[in-house]
């Protein structure tokens, strides 16, 4: 009797995964734990490893589909139901893996348990609109619905079904490539458009003369860190002060959230696009601590293994634009829902105006967003300058 | 082969003449697919008709009607204590059943579904042979299994034994019985011990479960726990039977539970805990049609069994056993049958107990929205509550929304009181129809009548 392998829960309130890539055939041999397919969730991507050894019988989905969370995935040919302590299917990055997928997983046989246990989870769409997404091949999931509560309409189904398929469209100037977003990019649109239109930003810029951290950070007892690894002690020690930069903003009430702790999200970008693992009680952290987190989270997002939960619950975000070249001042987005963020600019040699003399000196570029709401101009240029004088003095680091 | 053998090409064999089997050879005709039915009785309907539903049907409407007129002497209006002819009872019962057998039967032959009686069994992907009587072998293109599911007699006990019975017999004892044990906590068992406390036997439930009606939640249940307190001898939750011993007196029924054993004496034995896939005579395996762990045909959403000619609807596919949850998946397998697309996807499916009070859910409960992790939010709002409603001065049943927290659409709704086996049906279409609580709150409900307490929930749950 083959055997059913379905997409298991892949943690706190994940539902759906695009599929990034197959990485095994149907006919394939596989062993336990290979990796039998790539699949992406909102900001992270997982590969699902094989939870049994045996034959992929059959493959039922492709790349970029949409797959909900109990969807079955692949079929082995044998059957790895005798034991009765059925198969737990454990995700890289998985952090548990709570009763729905279990009851998904289950006895499936009617169709009744999953329709109803996954109630809660399905689109809102009336049975006849359910009826026509099947006839015109669109997929319920993906479909924005446009009535109340995002109930999937008629017309959503119509609009979806009818929406041009990703080849080449001319419009009235010249042709046109129309192609869907990767999970990843939609939902970096979402967060963005969110913040940006929630969010009254104001963007300071300054800069900090770290030549003396310049030299310090090559050789930090006995090691090379990198400067962001002192901005990332800076600020968590500037936080600590300034308690309002690590708060949130509750509109519906009106208060003022403040964290009891400070974790720092550190934006990185990967191939994926952008993505924000989270250092979690930095003011704990000596500095080489802080550089060892740092190198961890780098190298999870180098080979995209970080779970959904890495990527949650930081109280301010860095990005460390400079890293990437040129880049001197920006306007960074604050990372909803948090109170601001701190954009690094790229460290250079800069002529500048020391005790009356033009002296070389490393200068870098800080430019830090607020929400201003909570804070007011006058707060940030305290906060920023608290920042800026750690970074000048890094004996005060510590 | 014998003489007077031969194989038949027919297209759709659907075996199994109950509710789904029905509703699957009728749709699938009307649809223009050649149909046959093989049954194993002589008569359309199946269990659920000639064995189940209309008996208790009207049995329970008998217990109702008792209650009614009882109810009345608060509004000055005496009845006679009633007299019950049981012989007569089943009489009228007999002729309804026969009355929607004789419908079905029309139905059929209007559309040309033949009705072959006898038992089917598979001799392969695509081959049956109906054994007893002159041998046929058919060939078909598609086939439907309807065949339901049995009651299981009670473990530990003779199995034969005119003193114990299953749900069909309980509906055609010839008189009332001064004692009876009900072992199963489930809907059935619940009812069947309403029915016979009503009618004047002593009446004892057993179940293993830590509460009777175990899948609904609590809240819900309270109110028919603690008439049924009032009604029967006595409630043993969390109890097993061990063993059951036929004698002269009647039968002696041994109990277990955390607080020991215990044993007692009844004139009839009523078991409706357990039930069986009618899979066994079919040799599924000849035609690679796969069981689940529980003896059930597993299925896909179309119905599909894993033989891609062979489809399974109904109780012998599993839980709930329910008529209309056949019913709609028979139609959902002829459709498929006929080259269409449908699938089985109720996200509501109503479940109904008939008891006085009666209690009725659908969508998820609160329970299951907090084992699955569901964010979910709960507003109740009380019935009147008095349990002699029924229509008489009643506001309706005590409501339950269950609702996602963030879009206010509606998850699950439970009703536990006079008139929550009809209002349920409103429930069940603003889930399907994907309804958020402003949609039931906006919607004008007669008055008075008992959806009051439905709109007064609704309005609830954005204050």
């Amino acid at each position: 009797m083959p055997t059913d392998f379905r997409l298991p829960d892949l943690g706190e309130g994940v539902t759906e995964g695009q599929v990034v890539r197959l990485l095994v055939a149907e006919g394939d041999q596989v062993t336990e734990d290979q990796p039998l397919l790539e699949v992406e969730t909102d900001k992270v991507s997982v590969e699902i490893p094989s939870p049994h050894t045996g034959v992929v019988a059959k493959l039922h989905v492709v790349e970029k589909q949409v797959i909900n969370v109990g969807a079955v995935m692949v079929t082995f040919a044998e059957d790895f139901s005798t034991p009765a302590a059925a198969v737990e299917p454990k995700p890289k990055a998985a952090a548990t893996a709570p009763a729905a997928a279990r009851s998904a997983d289950g006895p499936a046989d009617t169709g009744v348990t999953v329709a109803r246990t996954v109630a809660g989870r399905t689109k809102p769409a009336s049975p006849a609109v359910r009826k026509l997404a099947r006839q015109l091949g669109a997929d319920l999931q993906t479909i924005e619905g446009s009535g109340p509560g995002g109930r999937v309409l008629r017309q959503d189904v119509e609009r979806a079904a009818a929406a041009p398929s990703p080849q080449a469209v001319p419009d009235q100037w010249g042709p046109t490539r129309r192609e869907p977003m990767t999970r990843a990019r939609r939902t970096i649109a979402q967060v963005m458009a969110r913040s940006a239109s929630t969010i009254p930003h104001v963007t300071d810029t300054d800069d900090a003369d770290v030549t003396d951290l310049d030299r310090l950070r090559r050789e930090y007892h006995g090691r090379k860190l990198t400067i962001l690894t002192f901005v990332v002690r800076a600020t968590a020690m500037a936080l600590q002060e300034h308690p309002l930069f690590n708060a949130r903003f509750d509109a519906e009430t009106g208060d003022i959230i403040y964290h009891e702790y400070i974790s720092i999200a550190i934006g990185v970008h990967t191939e994926r696009g952008l993505i924000a693992p989270v250092i979690r009680n930095v003011d704990t952290l000596t500095i080489p601590q802080i550089a060892d987190e740092l190198e961890a989270l780098a190298e999870k997002a180098r080979r995209a293994t970080l779970a959904v939960n890495d990527t949650r619950g930081g109280t301010f975000t860095i990005s460390n634009a400079g890293a990437m070249g040129g880049s001197r001042y920006s306007t960074p987005i604050i990372n909803h829902p948090q109170s601001a963020v701190l954009s690094l600019g790229r460290t250079r040699l800069q002529p500048w105006v020391v005790k009356g003399k033009i002296v070389p000196r490393s200068i870098l570029p800080l430019s830090l967003s607020f929400d201003h709401r909570l804070i007011d101009g006058a707060n940030e240029v305290v906060f920023m300058q608290a920042i800026i004088g750690l970074l000048q003095d890094p004996a005060e680091l510590g | 082969m014998v003489v007077g053998e031969f194989t038949r090409e027919v297209d759709t064999v659907v075996i199994g003449g109950g509710p789904g089997g029905c509703s699957a050879a009728l749709r699938a005709a009307e649809l223009g697919v050649e149909t046959v039915i093989v049954d194993r009785l002589d008569t359309l309907g199946g269990n659920a008709l000639h064995h189940g539903c209309i008996g208790l049907k009207t049995m329970l409407r008998v217990v109702e009607v008792i209650r009614v007129a009882d109810a009345a002497s608060a509004l000055g209006v005496k009845f006679t204590r009633p007299s019950i002819d049981v012989a007569h009872l089943h009489r009228a019962a007999g002729e309804r059943i026969e009355r929607q057998a004789a419908e079905l039967d029309r139905l059929c032959r209007e559309r040309s579904i033949e009705v072959i009686p006898g038992a089917a069994r598979f001799e392969g992907p695509r081959q049956l042979v109906i054994a007893d009587g002159p041998t046929r072998r058919f060939h078909f293109r598609k086939a439907v299994i309807a065949t339901g599911a049995r009651p299981l007699p009670p473990p530990g006990g003779p199995s034969k034994s005119p003193r114990i019975l299953d749900w069909r017999g309980a509906l055609e004892l010839k008189e009332i019985p001064k004692t009876m044990l009900v072992i199963g906590g489930g809907p059935v068992g619940v009812e069947l011990a309403s029915v016979y406390a009503a009618l004047g036997s002593e009446v004892t439930l057993v179940t293993q479960e830590e509460r009777i009606l175990a899948a609904a939640d609590p809240d819900l249940v309270r109110p028919l726990a603690a008439r049924l307190d009032e009604l029967l001898a006595e409630v043993r939750p969390a109890s097993c039977v061990t063993g059951l011993n036929e004698k002269a007196e009647g039968v002696e029924v041994r109990f277990q539970n955390d607080g020991g054993t215990a044993r007692r004496v009844f004139d009839r034995v009523l078991a409706v805990a357990g039930s069986k896939a009618n899979t066994d005579g079919l040799d599924t395996a000849k035609a690679r049609i796969e069981l689940n762990e529980n003896g059930a045909i597993r299925v896909d959403q179309q119905q599909q069994t894993s033989n891609p000619r062979v489809y399974a609807i109904g109780d012998v596919t599993g839980e709930p056993y329910l008529v209309e949850k056949a019913r709609h998946q028979g139609r959902v397998a002829a459709e498929v049958i006929a080259g269409g697309d449908s699938v089985f996807d109720a996200r509501a499916l109503p479940r109904v107990v008939f008891t006085d009070p009666p209690i009725a859910w659908c969508g998820i409960t609160e329970q299951e929205a907090r084992n699955v992790g569901i964010g979910h939010l709960v507003t109740t709002v009380c019935g009147d509550g008095s349990p002699s409603g029924a229509g008489m001065g009643s506001s309706g049943p005590m409501t339950k929304l269950i609702v996602d927290p963030e879009t206010k659409r509606l998850l699950g709704v439970g009703l536990a009181g006079p008139g929550a086996a009809q209002l349920i049906a409103v429930a069940a279409l603003a889930l399907e129809m994907g309804a958020v609580a402003e949609d039931l709150a906006g919607t004008v409900l007669p008055y008075p009548a008992m959806s009051e307490p439905l709109g007064e929930a609704a309005r609830q749950v954005d204050r």
